[in-house]
Parts: C-alpha cells; structure tokens; sequence
C-alpha cells in the first residue's frame, strides 16, 4: 500500500536528521579542546579546521541517510516497524562508526603533530 | 497475515477475537527493557570509568582530554547500541502464542545484554593496558 512508504519515509527522515545534528554538535563542541591541543592553541586557524570538519560530517551522513532511503513494498504496519527499525538502526550504527573514525582522526593528529615537534626542537 | 488489531468488534454480533499478533505485543515489551538497560549500563560506565581513564591518559600526555573522550564515547556508545537493538528486531521469527513470545522476548533481550557485556570487556581491557604502561613516556609540556 502507498500510504504506508509514505507514513515511512515521513517518519524515517525527521529521526535521521535530527540524530545527525545532536551527534555533530556534541562532538564538535567537544572537539575544539583536541584541536586546540592539536594545533598548539593558534586559534586563528584550529577553529576554521573544526568548522570544516563539522561540515563534512554533516554531508557525509546526511547524504547517506537520504541515499538508503528506499524501501520495497510495505503492506502491514508490522513491517512498517520493521523497516523503520533496520533502516535506523543501521544508521545509528554507520553514524557510530563514523564518530568513532573521527576520535581516531584526532588522536593520529595529536600524536603526528607531537612528531612535528619533536623534529623542529 | 491480517492481523492487525488485538481485537475487532462488530455491531450486533457476537465478539469476535482475531488471532492476536503477537509480534507488535512482544517489541512493545522488547523496546523498552533493551532500551532502559542500554542508557542505564551507560550511565553508569560514563560516571564510573572517569578515573581509570585519567590515570591511563596522564600516561600518555592526554590530560585535557580526559572529559571531552569519555562523553563523546558516550555517545558513541549509545548510537552503536541502540541500533544494534534496533536491528535485532528484523531477525525476529513469527510467534503465534503467549509461550512463544515469552520465550523470544528473553533470548532476545539476552542476546543484547551479552553483546553489552562483551563491548563493556573489550573496552575495561583497553583502559586497564593502558595503565599498565610504564610512566616513562616523554610527553611535551608546552
């Protein structure tokens, strides 16, 4: 039935948003103090640097959560549970990892940064 | 297949009780018990794995950072954990009686309390190798 992918989609995109933007502003409210540390307290350029970052993070996982949006046919609202929960829980997951790949950015920076200098010294 | 509602009831007729799904009764059950014990068990890790991280960070010259890692962990945490729940969900089986139910709700919920369980040792094991470092890395102080 129609109406049911649409009652999906309406409920799957709102969730998948607004997940996004509380995930990116947590972290990068959190991730000035690293890239502070990173950049050894310039600010003029360590604030750009995180702006940036935040706005990658945003392209990425909003394009794709719009990318696996389709769904095949749904015809009772127990599947319409169903798919929600496999398409949100899958992204929660990718959105996971994906933070997750962001800490380890910032951790290499860190000790690559550190590297640099130890060289100039 | 069309079973959607517990009960119909039809004018002046006797009451007719359809077959009752059990599948949307049971992730009503399941939602909110993963869901609890998920934010509970972060809860309590986020309050009480502060200190061991700090000593290990101290180790290695990360000491500002100890705040900031523990609560993006945190979420972390949380998203992976609940979509994990989430997911489970799809692998459900169809169940057509009360036993049945029973009896899947509790595997299942016991299946993500072990996954819990697991991450939670993996992530104790990092924090304690950590610590175990000797103290003699050369950390710049600025």
């Amino acid at each position: 039935m129609e109406n049911y992918i649409v009652i999906t989609y309406l409920t799957y995109l709102p969730i998948v948003l607004i997940m996004t933007f509380l995930v990116a502003k947590i972290l990068f409210k959190n991730s000035t103090v690293f890239i502070m540390d990173i950049f050894k307290g310039r600010k003029e350029i360590a604030l750009p640097t995180n702006r940036l970052l935040e706005i990658g993070f945003y392209l990425l996982n909003i394009g794709t959560a719009l990318l696996v949006l389709k769904t095949g046919a749904i015809e009772t609202k127990q599947q319409i549970v169903e798919v929600l929960s496999l398409k949100v829980g899958g992204f929660s997951i990718y959105l996971g990892i994906m933070l997750f790949f962001y800490l380890f950015l910032f951790f290499r920076g860190k000790k690559k940064s550190n590297q640099n200098f130890q060289k100039l010294i | 297949m069309k079973t959607n509602c517990l009960a119909r009831f039809k004018k002046g007729d006797k009451i007719i009780v359809e077959m009752i799904n059990y599948n949307e009764i049971s992730y009503l059950i399941y939602l909110p018990i993963t869901l609890f014990v998920t934010v509970w068990v972060g809860r309590e890790l986020y309050q009480n794995g502060r200190p061991l991280m700090e000593t290990a960070f101290k180790k290695y010259g990360f000491e500002s950072w100890v705040s900031p890692i523990n609560s993006s962990l945190l979420i972390g945490y949380y998203l992976l954990n609940i979509g994990n729940l989430l997911i489970f969900i799809n692998s459900w089986e169809k169940t057509e009686s009360a036993e049945q139910m029973i009896k899947a709700i509790i595997e299942n919920v016991g299946i993500i309390i072990t996954l819990l369980g697991v991450i939670h040792f993996c992530n104790l094991s990092i924090l304690i190798l950590m610590n175990f470092k000797s103290n003699t890395n050369n950390n710049l102080k600025l």
